[in-house]
């Protein structure tokens, strides 16, 4: 049975078309500018360095810049930024579909309710927001390095012992295989939160009416 | 690319969102801050998920996006109330139940 198998494959004339391209691909791959690249820089790798520290940059310094800036549209847009990256570095990890949710969800719909809630609300500018030396500062200060310390401890006693990124990973971010976990084995909690979206719209708009009940109080 | 880079990112973004919750008077920004915390660990969740080829790292971000969408749903609601009897989102200034 095997022996047909491969006597048919032999035969077959799609088969010799198949051997011939994937010599053509070895050829290719095997000129020498795409091997000097490879043996010497490892552009993959190099590439995948120099993009991180692009988002990791963008992400730190638009998080800084939201709880610096005085003017609240501006912490909203920073946020904005903040998130766009992190996107970028979730498509790094190889999370294709989360990036893409990540843009629409987070940066799309929940940053627009936050700044159609800003304009209604017609806020004015944080008054003298570092005019004097407060223990606020100081208190938020030393916990956050102690936050930070914990944080990095923990991480440092896991140095080394973490792999790389698992090479199944392509397969395993794409729309085709969360949807595939999500609407059979998670099916009970995606009908929860459908449930419990539901309830924070009607949460929502209760909370955000105008006189709850005014006949009701007297 | 080592993890920890992604980690040690994560860690940074987390703590600038607790420093940002504990020095902001705004509570939208505080509520902001918030969300940057809750970002930063979905980053954890999904480089733990990359490094172990797991799909269950990503579902459980998924989950966090709609738990964090309904939050900012009441959460906002809740502050609209508060600055409709107040006339201020000012944190400090929100003291009715301080004694």
């Amino acid at each position: 049975m095997t022996l047909q198998v491969f006597e048919f494959q032999r035969h077959n004339q799609f088969y010799d078309f198949f051997l011939i391209s994937v010599n053509i691909a070895d050829i290719v791959e095997d000129t020498k500018f795409f091997s000097y690249l490879n043996a010497h820089f490892k552009l993959r790798h190099f590439m995948e360095t120099y993009i991180f520290i692009l988002f990791a940059t963008l992400a730190v310094a638009s998080a800084v810049g939201m709880i610096a800036s005085r003017d609240t549209v501006n912490s909203a847009l920073f946020l904005v930024l903040n998130l766009i990256s992190v996107a970028g570095i979730f498509l790094l990890l190889k999370a294709q579909f989360l990036a893409v949710v990540q843009v629409l969800v987070y940066g799309g719909a929940i940053m627009v309710l936050f700044l159609f809630v800003i304009m209604l609300l017609n806020l004015s500018d944080e008054e003298k927001m570092l005019s004097r030396f407060s223990i606020r500062y100081t208190v938020a200060f030393f916990l956050g390095v102690i936050v930070l310390a914990q944080l990095l401890y923990a991480i440092a006693s896991v140095t080394g012992t973490l792999p790389q990124i698992h090479p199944d990973m392509e397969q395993v971010g794409t729309v085709e295989s969360i949807g595939d976990a999500l609407f059979t084995v998670y099916m009970l909690p995606v009908l929860v939160t459908a449930i419990l979206l539901t309830a924070a719209i009607v949460g929502a708009l209760l909370l955000a009416q105008r006189k709850i009940s005014e006949k009701g109080s007297e | 690319m080592e993890m920890d880079w992604y980690l040690g990112l994560s860690a940074v973004m987390f703590t600038i969102g607790v420093i940002g919750v504990l020095t902001r008077k705004n509570a939208i920004v505080i509520f902001m801050c918030a969300e940057l915390m809750l970002n930063s660990v979905n980053l954890t969740l999904v480089s733990f998920s990359a490094q172990l080829g797991d799909v269950h790292g990503q579902i459980l971000v998924f989950f966090a996006l709609c738990v964090a969408a309904a939050e900012a749903a009441v959460g906002l609601a809740i502050i609209i109330a508060i600055y409709r009897n107040n006339l201020t989102v000012d944190v400090t200034r929100i003291n009715l139940l301080r004694w």
